[in-house]
């Protein structure tokens, strides 16, 4: 898979061979992983983890990397579909921080959802974020997703519960949109 | 006196003059209303009625209008 965003991104879905020493560092650094929803904070990921990870991606999954078109790896989507129901979950992280407030995730996410909906026969997609999360918040809503829900204090991060957000994305609602 | 509150609050935010800036301004609309000036614009919103905006007036911020609604609910207008 391999999907050319514009003249500043691409998106490649990643194999063993991605999984740098780049990636995992991004992975222990707090600041980055702070707004991730993954389980134990404390426990120091390793490269077997990531690579675990990257096998979990199996049926109509990827774990897409997000490239600068000089081959500067920036940042990852977790695309998981169930085929059965047609539906996605999407996850985002943009590992390197030179590329935070840059609109990454505004122009690479378009991308995707554009192959997903027309080229990968997905009917819906879900993702969210912690209500903590600021800026993944400003981008859902200006890309139009759907706010379908509020899971209160749904998550214990640094010794407070807080909510976490569920968006969505319809094949119909984005084609009609673009 | 809360819209013009509103509007600097934004400006401010989201780095641009004031001018450019209506009540109807939305974070569809403005192209300048980036993931990092909607961070600061809550930031500046919860310094000036002194508490932590609770998740659901987080989320209903997508405009001006809503801005100044929020601060009007907090004694701002």
């Amino acid at each position: 898979m391999y999907l050319k965003v514009d003249d500043q991104y691409y998106l490649k879905a990643l194999n063993r061979n991605d999984i740098s020493d780049k990636y995992l560092s991004w992975m222990n650094d707090k600041e980055v992983t702070a707004t991730l929803d993954i389980g134990n904070r404390n426990k120091n990921v390793t490269r077997s983890d990531l690579l675990d990870y990257l096998d979990s991606h199996i049926d109509h999954s990827y774990l897409i990397g997000i490239f600068t078109l000089d081959g500067n790896h920036i940042g990852n989507y977790s695309y998981k579909k169930n085929p059965i129901h047609k539906v996605a979950t999407l996850g985002v992280v943009i590992g390197d921080k030179n590329y935070w407030g840059k609109s990454v995730v505004i122009k690479t996410r378009s991308v995707i959802l554009d192959w997903a909906f027309t080229k990968d026969g997905t009917n819906k997609i879900s993702s969210g974020c912690y209500s903590t999360n600021i800026p993944a918040i400003l981008n859902f809503k200006k890309q139009k997703w759907t706010q379908e829900g509020i899971l209160r204090q749904h998550r214990f991060v640094n010794n407070k519960f807080i909510d976490f957000i569920n968006y969505s994305m319809l094949k119909d609602e984005w084609l009609n949109e673009h | 006196m809360s819209t013009n509150i509103s509007i600097e609050l934004v400006s401010k935010s989201l780095n641009i003059r004031s001018e450019l800036i209506k009540d109807d301004t939305t974070i569809e609309t403005c192209s300048f209303w980036d993931s990092i000036g909607h961070l600061m614009l809550i930031q500046n919103i919860e310094e000036l009625i002194g508490r932590k905006l609770d998740t659901l007036e987080m989320l209903e911020i997508s405009s001006v209008n809503d801005v100044k609604k929020i601060m009007k609910e907090n004694g701002f207008g």
